[in-house]
């Protein structure tokens, strides 16, 4: 060998692996760091673009874990407006590491934040931790108690009982409470509460701060499931607003890149931590922005099946590996269907707010 | 038909021709209420309990989770009065007369009086024998909830919804013993009691269009 270059394979080259094949077939995964079986518990977590891989996962035949569904009675359209069998437990959406590992820690009773409970004018009650989950918030406080005891229970049941947790890492900025550091997934003020910035201060987490965030959360899981294994992946999908002055699409590079460097660095040593490349399927150059719907936002259907395409061929071991139809019929009435499938559970769109009044 | 339940077309026919055969003064509407009362008799196959609005949730032995007060009104909602108030709005286009609706009586709290007339009743005896019946607070609260939907379907339709009569509630919400009947209906006196609620609107309706 003259050189390390010399005979590497065709993934590690951009012409043969990405320039020089069609878009469809380009696979960055390359080999699954471990395979899941059908029987095995697979739960998720994160945010809009983990439910997704949620939806596949079920179509695909392995065995999605809703640890927290709702009541057999309720139909499933009903279900999913109130968040059930979005995520494994109803929690919404999971936007950065610290909202799980707050998540994690609340539902075994070892942090209670003191901003525990908002108040809508109406006498209403919101979840400040989930404040989407409810579409107009607990009619009162037995209610909310109530509901949140069940949903502790459940986020403990699929800790205790999931076999992979795939997490989807979404944001770097975030919105917490001055008086404990309890980290909001919504900026006080926009879906619930009211915004006061002597007790409101906003987080922009570095590489550092992911990273050990993301292991304190393994390391709660893995003490009470010792089996467990995780998949970690990027969601593709660009900040909605940044709190900061500058341009979103400068914070969104910050936030993915961030990510995506601390979700490298906690898979790299670990047998039990994959990083699976969702992120650079859907973003990557040779897409040609292709798997970005109009808004540029939105990632299409046929984006999607991309990456769970991959997502089957490399971590199934035996399930199904059916991925649903996109062909240009099918994915037109799909993506016909997007924008409401993406305003159901997609608490941070509520930022944007003259875009979601015109909606 | 066309996949979806619907009242018999005829049927529309024929109220039409009663409304132009009797030319009423009132219409009072009676649709669904045994629903209200039917819903608490039989178990969820996952039990469950719920709030209602301005009420303490008194834990009551037997149910499991709570499913959001909400959720399970827009569930009810879609479930039970779509059809009933598809009807309405067909055979309003037809009436002369203004109409009312009536609130079916409240629910049975006693288990024991309950279990002995539904035993009577052929479809759902042989399920009572072997489960019994839900918990009586259960039951209440899920009259409530049916009941306010019932009223809010009849008072879109602008039939105003009379509530049971005064001093037919007891203290815990059920419906007072000295007016059971079975396990659906009021006795005669509740009747009676209904039948003047009915009158004064009578009265009322005769009066306006007097003046």
């Amino acid at each position: 060998m003259t050189h390390p270059y010399e005979g590497i394979p065709p993934h590690q080259l951009w012409l043969r692996s990405i320039a020089g094949v069609v878009p469809d077939e380009v696979d960055p995964v390359v080999m699954g760091k471990f395979k899941i079986t059908p029987q095995d518990k697979v739960a998720t977590a994160g945010l809009c673009f983990a439910r997704n891989i949620a939806r596949h996962l079920k179509a695909a035949g392995f065995n999605y874990y809703v640890s927290e569904p709702a009541n057999p009675i309720i139909s499933p359209g009903l279900a999913e407006k109130f968040g059930y069998g979005i995520f494994t437990a109803r929690y919404g959406n999971i936007y950065t590491p610290r909202q799980l590992l707050q998540t994690l820690r609340r539902a075994y009773g070892e942090f209670h934040p003191v901003e525990d409970v908002w108040q809508l004018v109406d006498g209403r009650i919101v979840d400040p931790f989930r404040p989407q989950i409810q579409p107009d918030g607990f009619i009162s406080m037995d209610e909310f108690n109530a509901d949140r005891r069940a949903h502790f229970a459940a986020i403990r049941r699929a800790v205790e009982q999931l076999d992979v947790l795939v997490f989807t890492l979404g944001l770097t900025e975030t919105w917490y409470s001055r008086l404990d550091g309890a980290v909001f997934p919504v900026c006080p003020g926009v879906a619930g509460g009211q915004f006061d910035d002597t007790r409101h201060g906003f987080l922009n987490f570095s590489v550092t701060d992911i990273i050990t965030d993301l292991e304190k959360s393994i390391l709660i899981i893995r003490e009470k499931n010792p089996t467990s294994r995780f998949i970690l992946t990027v969601s593709p999908v660009p900040l909605v607003a940044t709190a900061i002055d500058r341009s979103v699409l400068v914070s969104t590079t910050y936030s993915k890149s961030v990510l995506r460097v601390a979700a490298e660095e906690i898979a790299r040593y670990d047998r039990g931590i994959a990083y699976f490349p969702s992120y650079e399927i859907i973003t990557g150059s040779y897409t040609r922005g292709a798997y970005f719907a109009d808004d540029l936002q939105s990632v299409t259907e046929a984006g999607v099946s991309h990456v769970m395409k991959l997502f089957l061929r490399h971590y199934a071991d035996g399930a199904n590996q059916v991925v649903e139809d996109h062909s240009p019929a099918h994915e037109t009435a799909r993506e016909a269907r997007m924008p409401e499938a993406a305003a159901v559970m997609c608490d941070e769109k509520a930022l944007d707010v003259e875009t979601v009044a015109n909606e | 038909m066309d996949g979806h339940w619907q009242y018999n077309p005829a049927f529309y026919g024929e109220i039409e021709d009663l409304f132009q055969a009797h030319n009423p003064a009132l219409i009072v509407l009676m649709l669904e209420g045994g629903e209200c009362a039917r819903s608490g008799f039989h178990w969820p196959a996952e039990p469950f309990d719920f709030c209602l609005p301005g009420e303490s949730l008194r834990p009551v032995q037997g149910l499991g989770g709570i499913i959001p007060y909400d959720l399970m009104r827009e569930n009810a909602r879609s479930k039970h009065y779509l059809l009933t108030s598809e009807f309405l709005a067909k055979i309003a286009l037809s009436r002369q007369a203004p109409w009312v609706s009536i609130s079916p009586p409240p629910v049975v709290g006693d288990d024991a009086f309950l279990i002995r007339m539904l035993l009577r009743q052929p479809l759902i005896r042989d399920e009572v024998r072997a489960s019994g019946v839900p918990p009586a607070e259960w039951r209440r609260k899920m009259w409530v909830l049916l009941t306010s939907l019932m009223r809010e379907m009849y008072e879109s339709h602008d039939a105003p919804f009379l509530l049971p009569p005064a001093g037919t509630i007891d203290k815990d919400g059920f419906l007072a013993p000295e007016f059971y009947h079975d396990a659906l209906h009021g006795n005669r006196h509740y009747g009676a009691l209904v039948l003047r609620q009915i009158d004064e609107v009578l009265a009322q309706v005769t009066e306006r269009e007097t003046v």
